[in-house]
């Protein structure tokens, strides 16, 4: 195929194709992999703490159940901050 | 089809099916070494190889359509380069260290946040062209 009706088609498809809002998008997927992780992870220790909860696990300092704890927390931190990151991208979106 | 037009997946592809090829070798470079490789090593090389298996293909395809809907090739290249960096993070937290770890986690919810965003995309792309 020659050169210039190679770009005469992409021309043609960049101009057919609809406009992505960007920002909409990242904060759609970080939405929809956060909440998952919302879903599959319980509730960070911490926040559990905050909103009264008093039977919340612990483990001795420097065991493999004490960091196992930490990596489940850390997951749903991640969660979260994808929730909060997604939804502030998705307002952008909507404001921009 | 005009394999030109789908230039950035083409790059992208190669450089994965190279991957795949050498976590598989890895895989059988563990196994001949039952004395000298740590014995978790065996089954942490054969998920590594499956997770890579079961979520490349699918990436390839999302960037192959987003790149057939004529999407800027700076994004291609940004999440290209981004699904390499994350299968590489991947294997390589997975192989050093036993149990989790952070290349390990970022390469795994990195590739799942690639994956929605691709997706995401592509049904904005399918959506607004109804």
């Amino acid at each position: 195929m020659e050169p210039g009706l190679v770009m005469q088609q992409a021309a043609q498809v960049a101009s057919d194709t609809p406009t992505i809002n960007w920002l909409m998008v990242l904060g759609l997927g970080c939405l929809w992999l956060g909440g998952q992780i919302v879903w599959v992870a319980p509730w960070p220790r911490q926040v559990r703490r905050l909103f009264g909860q008093t039977d919340v696990p612990t483990a001795k300092a420097g065991t493999p159940a004490a960091f196992g704890l930490f990596w489940i927390d850390q997951y749903g931190w991640i969660g979260l901050s994808l929730c909060g990151l997604g939804a502030g991208l998705v307002i952008a979106g909507v404001l921009s | 089809m005009n394999l030109a037009a789908v230039q950035v997946t083409l790059i992208y592809a190669g450089v994965l099916g190279l991957m795949a090829v050498a976590l598989a070798n890895l895989v059988l470079y563990v196994r001949l070494r039952p004395t000298t490789e740590a014995h978790w090593r065996a089954d942490a090389t054969v998920r590594v190889q499956a997770n890579f298996v079961e979520n490349v293909p699918l990436a390839l395809v999302l960037l192959l359509l987003l790149e057939l809907a004529g999407t800027a090739h700076t994004v291609l290249h940004g999440l290209g380069v981004a699904l390499v960096f994350c299968r590489f993070a991947h294997a390589w937290g997975m192989s050093r260290v036993a149990g989790a770890n952070y290349p390990r986690l970022i390469g795994a919810q990195g590739t799942f946040l690639l994956l929605s965003i691709m997706s995401v995309a592509l049904l904005w792309q399918g959506v607004s062209a109804l």
